[in-house]
């Protein structure tokens, strides 16, 4: 899975669904955050993960657009996965409109600082 | 230790455990899947990768508590995965699920597991079908990237070696093809990440190249540090991993960075790199290209700890005892100790030699061949002697040869005739120093009968042979470092692996018949239940009862089955599918009856395979053409027990080790000497049964000898061990039993002495109540002389017996019979002190003092003249019966010679009749007609009998007998002539009457063959026995049939399978 592969709703429904990668991610995860300042949270999480049937799971879902807000992006996305998911599994979804930015743009100007 | 993962999901680990051992016990004895919950399964089986993945983390630190947590989570993770495989995923998926598995198998020092199921699944057809050859360069490179890797664990010879590294070339000169094409097809977002994931799985293809290149040369591009070579690519692909944050292959990355260290660190030439010469060439024929798929790669965990880290092949320790499980692999342990030793006593004039020393004839054997097999290109002669007690003239030259290329430098042999051997004198004769003895099975240590003869010798040696080292080889001992320091003082070791590793699964359980629905008024339908029970061995043990199929064939209502052997035959009959089944009861009339059983019309095979028919047809040479058991090969069932000739023994387990055979019904003391694999044990008796004493319970070293071969390993397969039990009582001292620890090593000398309490204080007599006494009464005796008859013998007593493992244990547990040992070996050295004991005849005979005294005196006109080889054996002559007579006064030998001739009285006629006509040449089938023949009895019943006392009884101790016998008449002569007349008690051991006859029968030759085949060779017969054998393995079919008649092909090829030559 790759940072930027796809839109928020394909990334989130692959999340949500497919335990799989949820797991690849744990793993990935866990070198960078062993001995670290977020550690005992990961081992707290691992535990709840693993001794719920892997349901204990908080997904964020960051939407990021270049226009005005409009509560429609993410509200049939939040029906749909209000509908499929199950206690204890959580999803937030959160959007945030930069309707003054071109996005193309956004990524090369935080590389250089964000100043321009 | 704790850790954060595995404290919290502790319970559902375990349920997810004995869920998957149901799983297992469902697929193997039921061919079911079990109802299962998977999704515990796969939660566990992450949980636990996680944590593996979380321990390995610092790869620098040592922390044992660390590896050990490692070893148990990897290990249970790669169990839940290899549950949770299913061939119906996608190829990729199901290779990269494959990998994962096997990696946490070589972490959890599970290897040998993830090699035989990667090679099952080959055989099963389940081997991913993996797109090597796709299109797409990604999904290419990652399905090279998983075979090679999956080879580099499966280890197919040096098939998979070569495979890897030939599609690790095919990758690399398919790159330039391919790979620009693929880049081209991703969008712009993503092509840094693919080119990056690219070179990660680069690496790591490399990596394997490496490795491969490593466990068959042990060097790579003149590098023998593979592991920071490893290192390196390892490192390379993690860092491509980071930068494009490849959440797939960076675990993987991490996976198989830490499996190949364990690789490489199992691997042979890791172990062995730099321990000598010789070493290094023995390696290097394990490793050959010659051997196929049985090229040995690595050493199994148990190996390793033991050569490497516990520092064996590196030891000056003069005593060590290891104490592993069954099938750990002890003899390949056995075999760089003695390279070791011979390394370390290598002068020219001086070249130490090695006893190995085997409980029965048939170890002693196949402990030669295995021996001779493996040591023959580094040029080191292995010999055997026979365990008949006496040395004859051609052992004689064996043992004096000089020759640089003849002279023996592993003697295999039993305790026994080492004994014998070194008390009369040839370490000295042979010239040479013994600078090591290995004792295979020495648990038997504590065995009643011959246990407290292993310890009197271990002590003389100890004693006397000043270069001599110990290596002590046994299943599970508790006290291994007691045994180990009673040897080797401070300089001793012990290596104890007892309950961490095992081979494979196993589940050993009982078997029921459970009465069912009315078939009839009088009968009932039934079911056979199996119920595991829990052992101390980590065996499965689950909560439920496994239901085998009935055989109506076998037994058709409830009552005909409900009997141990139908029982055992029913539940064999069930289990036989899964692959070859021992059955075992305790005597040969039942075996041959539970073998009757399973001759039914579905276990006929339709064909019968060329092996089979070989083995047929010598049994029609030998044993007459109506011997039940060439009917019974054609069902697939092979009988095993005492009453048979041991060469047919031979050819039965060749059969049952080719998988030629489904049964082997064999008597329970086969648990001794089974070191061939086989899927299920079923037990229809688990007591040893004799005919001159009460049946005893086989001891719990010897169970679990017989269980840990159930499994056969290199199919990958749970092993079965089932205790029929025909009531409930039964099934539940079963239960005990099999809950039966083995506990310490112990003495046999204590519970003699308790035994014998109120007769210790007159030893002299004792023996011919109890002739178990005789080797101490000897060791006594040996001690005495060799101290040169001092006139305080007795006030060193003490100090004398300090030698012994048994003395001080005895002190402490019981003070008050000690004393009163102490007070009889008093009143024995005194006895010995008394002028014209024959005390150097003790040595030469294997006798007691009172033994001695008693031939003395009962001896008659038995003399010098007596040993006339012409007329001994004809039958007029009456001097045979005359020294059977004698010979029967003999507590050492009554026994065995009553029992011979039927247990009802001295009959010393009878016995020298047998001994005349076996000598003679008269078959088996003739000699149990003429001899063991009763009114009613079958002609099977006949043979066996006759079997059971000339091989079991008759032949070694009557040849013992006469041995010493011409020790205590002959002595006289002059040595040349005495020499000669040692062949004569061989030609009783051997069956045959001449002096070359004795030759090819030490060379392995049938009897019914040997005379011939000597008078074929003439006067070439007098060469070095090594040249012999070589002339032998060459000579060809048609010379064969020359020397020996038509039949020459057949003798020709059963020589060949005893002798452990491949046909060319």
């Amino acid at each position: 899975m790759s940072v930027r592969s796809g839109h928020m709703g394909h990334q989130i429904d692959r999340l949500a669904h497919d335990i799989t990668t949820i797991y690849q991610l744990i793993k990935w995860l866990h070198p960078r955050v062993r001995c670290g300042p977020h550690q005992a949270a990961f081992d707290r999480s691992c535990t709840n993960y693993f001794n719920s049937v892997k349901k204990s799971v908080a997904i964020f879902g960051v939407l990021i657009r270049d226009t005005q807000p409009n509560e429609g992006d993410l509200l049939a996305r939040g029906r749909t996965l209000r509908g499929e998911l199950a206690s204890t599994t959580q999803c937030d979804l959160v959007a945030l409109y930069l309707p003054c930015w071109q996005l193309d743009q956004l990524v090369p100007s935080n590389r250089q600082g964000g100043d321009s | 230790m704790n850790h954060w993962l595995l404290d919290v999901i502790e319970d559902r680990r375990r349920a997810a455990l004995k869920a998957s051992d149901k799983a297992e016990v469902y697929r193997e004895l039921l061919s079911t899947d079990a109802e299962l919950n998977l999704d515990l399964i796969r939660d566990m089986a992450d949980a636990l990768e996680l944590a593996s993945l979380d321990l390995i983390l610092e790869r620098f630190e040592e922390n044992e508590d660390k590896e050990k947590l490692l070893r148990f989570a990897a290990c249970d993770a790669f169990q839940l995965f290899k549950t949770l495989f299913t061939s119906e995923n996608p190829p990729l998926e199901q290779g990269k699920t494959l990998l994962r598995a096997s990696c946490l198998a070589v972490l959890g020092d599970r290897g040998t597991d993830a090699t035989r199921w990667l090679r099952a699944l080959e055989n099963t057809g389940d081997w991913p079908d993996l797109p090597i050859n796709s299109e797409n360069w990604s999904e290419r490179t990652w399905a090279t990237l998983i075979d090679v890797w999956l080879r580099l664990i499966r280890k197919r010879g040096w098939i998979d070696r070569d495979l890897v590294l030939e599609r690790v070339e095919d990758l690399r000169n398919s790159q330039k093809k391919f790979e620009n094409v693929y880049l081209n097809g991703v969008s712009a977002q993503s092509a840094k990440a693919a080119a990056l994931e690219l070179i990660g799985l680069y690496h790591l293809a490399k990596a394997a190249d490496i490795l491969a290149h490593f466990i068959t040369d042990g060097v790579v591009e003149g590098n023998h540090q593979v592991q920071q070579l490893l290192d390196t690519h390892f490192d390379r692909a993690h860092a491509a991993c980071e930068s494009a944050r490849l959440i797939e292959l960076e675990p993987t990355t991490r996976l198989l960075a830490a499996a190949s260290t364990e690789l490489v660190k199992n691997s042979i030439w890791t172990v062995t790199r730099a321990v000598n010469s010789r070493v290094t060439q023995f390696v290097q024929t394990l490793v050959s290209r010659g051997r196929g798929e049985k090229a040995i790669f690595d050493f199994l965990p148990p190996q390793r700890r033991t050569l490497a880290e516990r520092g064996l092949l590196g030891s000056s320790r003069r005593a060590v005892v290891v104490s592993l499980p069954t099938s750990s692999g002890k003899t390949l342990i056995a075999q760089f100790r003695i390279l070791q030793a011979l390394n370390q006593f290598d002068d020219q004039d001086n070249e130490g030699w090695v006893a190995y020393l085997a409980p029965t004839r048939a170890l002693v054997n196949q402990v030669a061949r295995q021996l001779r097999r493996d040591f023959q290109p580094l040029g080191v002669v292995v010999e055997r002697v026979s365990p008949a007690l006496e040395v004859d003239g051609v052992e004689m030259e064996l043992l004096t040869e000089t020759k640089p290329d003849a002279k023996f430098r592993v003697l295999s042999t039993t305790p026994e005739k080492l004994d014998l051997m070194l008390r009369q004198g040839w370490e000295s004769k042979i010239g040479r120093p013994l600078t090591l003895v290995i004792v295979d099975e020495a648990h038997n240590i504590q065995s009643p009968r011959r246990g407290l003869n292993l310890e009197l010798l271990l002590a003389t040696i100890n004693k006397e042979c000043e270069y001599a080292q110990f290596l002590l080889l046994t299943p599970f001992i508790a006290n291994a470092g007691e045994v180990a320091r009673w040897l080797g003082g401070q300089n001793s070791d012990d290596i104890s692996l007892a309950l961490d590793w095992q081979p494979n699964a196993r589940a050993i359980g009982v078997v029921q018949a459970i009465r069912e629905e009315p078939l009839n008024k009088r009968s009932y339908d039934y079911s056979l239940e199996f119920y595991t029970v829990h052992t101390t061995r980590n065996t499965i043990d689950l909560d439920e009862h496994v239901r085998f199929s009935k055989a109506v064939e076998i037994a058709k209502t409830f009552s005909q089955v409900n009997k141990q052997g139908s029982i055992a035959a029913v539940t064999a009959q069930h289990l036989k599918s899964r692959g070859p089944v021992i059955l075992m009861h305790a005597r040969p009339d039942w075996v041959w009856s539970l073998a009757d059983k399973l001759k039914i019309a579905r276990n006929k095979r339709a064909s019968v395979h060329a092996d089979i028919e070989l083995v047929q047809k010598y049994l029609a040479l030998e044993m007459g053409e109506t011997f039940p058991l060439i009917e019974l090969l054609s069902y697939g069932i092979g009988i095993h027990h005492s009453g048979l000739p041991e060469e047919v023994r031979i050819l039965i387990e060749w059969l049952f080790e080719a998988s030629h055979l489904d049964f082997l019904v064999t008597t329970t003391t086969i648990a001794q000497g089974v070191n061939f694999p086989v899927s299920g044990v079923v037990m229809a008796s688990h007591q040893y049964f004799s005919s001159n004493s009460p049946p005893e319970e086989m001891p719990p070293e010897d169970f679990w000898n017989i269980a840990g071969r159930a499994g056969r390993i290199s199919q990958d397969q749970l092993g079965i061990i089932a205790l029929a039990a025909d009531n409930a009582n039964k099934a539940r001292a079963l239960r005990t039993y099999v809950n039966k620890n083995t506990g310490d090593l112990n003495s046999a000398l204590i519970q003699m002495a308790i035994d014998a309490a109120a007769d210790l204080d007159d030893l002299g007599k004792i023996v011919y109540g109890k002739p178990e006494w005789s080797c101490f009464l000897q060791y006594l005796a040996h001690t005495y002389s060799q101290m040169r008859e001092p006139a305080t013998f007795f006030q060193q007593i003490e100090q004398v017996l300090r030698g012994t493992l048994g003395f001080e244990k005895l002190r402490l547990r019981n003070s008050q019979i000690a004393r009163q040992l102490l007070v009889g070996i008093e009143n024995y050295a005194r006895f010995l002190q008394e002028p014209g004991r024959p005390i150097k005849l003790v040595d030469s005979t294997g006798f007691s003092v009172n033994s001695i005294i008693t031939i003395l005196s009962n001896k008659g006109s038995i003399g010098q003249n007596s040993w006339n080889s012409k007329t001994l054996f004809e039958n007029k002559d009456q001097t045979l019966r005359d020294m059977m007579g004698v010979l029967l006064l003999v507590p050492e030998l009554r026994d065995n010679l009553e029992a011979a001739t039927g247990g009802k009285g001295k009959d010393g006629n009878k016995l020298a009749g047998i001994v005349k006509d076996w000598v003679g040449g008269k078959s088996l089938p003739e000699i149990a007609a003429i001899h063991f023949q009763h009114d009613g009895d079958t002609p099977v019943t006949a043979i066996t009998r006759c079997g059971q006392n000339l091989f079991g009884k008759l032949t070694q101790t009557a040849s013992w007998g006469l041995g010493a016998l011409l020790s205590i008449t002959a002595s006289g002569l002059p040595d040349e002539e005495f020499k000669r007349l040692s062949n004569l008690p061989s030609r009783v051991f051997y069956g045959v009457n001449s002096d070359e006859a004795i030759t090819m029968r030490l060379l392995g030759v049938p009897r019914t063959v040997a005379v011939p085949l000597a008078c074929h060779f003439g006067e070439t017969i007098n060469q070095p026995l090594p040249k012999l054998r070589e002339n032998l393995i060459n000579l060809a079919e048609p010379d064969w049939k020359t020397a020996v008649g038509e039949n020459g092909s057949v003798y020709r090829r059963v020589w060949r399978i005893f002798e452990g030559v491949e046909d060319a």
